[in-house]
């Protein structure tokens, strides 16, 4: 765990760092993925741009709406320039939405746009893991074995660790799939779905912080995984079929 | 329930009382005498602020500050909420 890195009288903030670093190699990786499909780039990179623009202001919105008792007495902190006050899920969805408006204004055709946007969703998903670990946030349980981290007084799974190499694996095969050419359109973006879906439900067996479910010990999160991972490979096999009769 | 912990291990018991008193800390501030704290909570930057639960699980942590009222009064107030 390394929050903080001290470079002399500098006080970087290690994790946010890493996910700039992150959504910048990303960005780039977007690109070449739009170029080699022969998309325009541009238009891409307003999407990527409007969706995380709205994704800060959805995120903002969220917390607020979350916690309106604290802000009713403080209207104008709303506007604080704060990074913590943030709802991640409602900061997704607003994301999303605004994605998907976008596409549908610019009549982009969505799957290959999701296609285009896939390997740098896989970066992504490395930089959030080694940003976890470099905050310590998302920790594992407590664990004795061979390469357990210790942090917060205990000997634990190193879940961060364990998130970066499922993000890695699902990141090299995305990029080295020589059958995408032959592939319909949004087999990439669902196989990344369903990677990282799967990748969920087997790490957050061994995370900390989870609510559980109700059925055993299954967290919200595994179970959350598992639609969406179901989802994905119906929607996954509804296109296949799709694909097949318009080839014969 | 709020409280301070001073890094008194590199500062100094008396000027952290007095520093206390002049910025009219309202809640306990425990004293640090040994790294054993810090140490133990892995600090690497001041201020750095644990959100912790009604089970003693560490849920959220903040390294710096300045941090907003209204997110402190949100994250406590959340997990009363949850203790309730």
């Amino acid at each position: 765990m390394l929050p903080v890195l001290n470079v002399g009288p500098l006080a970087i903030q290690l994790p946010g760092l890493i996910l700039l670093a992150g959504i910048w190699i990303g960005l780039n990786r977007i690109e070449a993925a739009g170029r080699q499909r022969s998309m325009n780039v541009e238009r891409l990179s307003s999407l990527v741009f409007y969706a995380l623009l709205a994704g800060i202001f959805g995120a903002r919105l969220g917390y607020v709406a979350q916690n309106l008792a604290a802000f009713i007495p403080r209207p104008l902190d709303v506007f604080s320039i704060s990074a913590q006050m943030l709802d991640a899920p409602t900061g997704m969805a607003a994301m999303l939405l605004t994605g998907f408006i976008y596409v549908q204004r610019k009549r982009l055709d969505f799957w290959q746009v999701m296609d285009a946007l896939t390997p740098g969703l896989a970066v992504i998903l490395m930089a959030l893991a080694l940003m976890n670990l470099s905050s310590g946030n998302g920790f594992g349980v407590a664990a004795r074995l061979p390469w357990s981290i210790y942090l917060f007084d205990e000997w634990r799974h190193p879940t961060q660790i364990y998130d970066f190499i499922f993000a890695f694996a699902i990141w090299r095969v995305l990029e080295s799939n020589p059958r995408d050419a032959i592939l319909p359109d949004g087999f990439r973006f669902l196989t990344f779905v369903v990677l990282s879906a799967a990748a969920r439900i087997t790490v957050d067996a061994f995370r900390s912080e989870n609510v559980l479910s109700g059925f055993g010990g299954v967290r919200v999160t595994q179970m959350i995984a598992l639609l969406i991972l179901l989802g994905a490979l119906v929607v996954m096999r509804r296109r296949r079929s799709s694909y097949k009769e318009v080839e014969q | 329930m709020v409280i301070g912990v001073n890094t008194t291990y590199q500062d100094d018991v008396q000027e952290a009382r007095q520093f206390a008193i002049e910025r009219g800390v309202q809640f306990p501030v425990l004293y640090d005498l040994d790294n054993s704290a810090s140490r133990d909570y892995l600090i690497q930057a001041l201020p750095t602020t644990f959100f912790i639960d009604h089970r003693g699980v560490i849920r959220k942590v903040i390294y710096g500050g300045p941090l907003t009222e209204v997110f402190l009064k949100a994250e406590a107030e959340r997990l009363l909420e949850e203790a309730r």
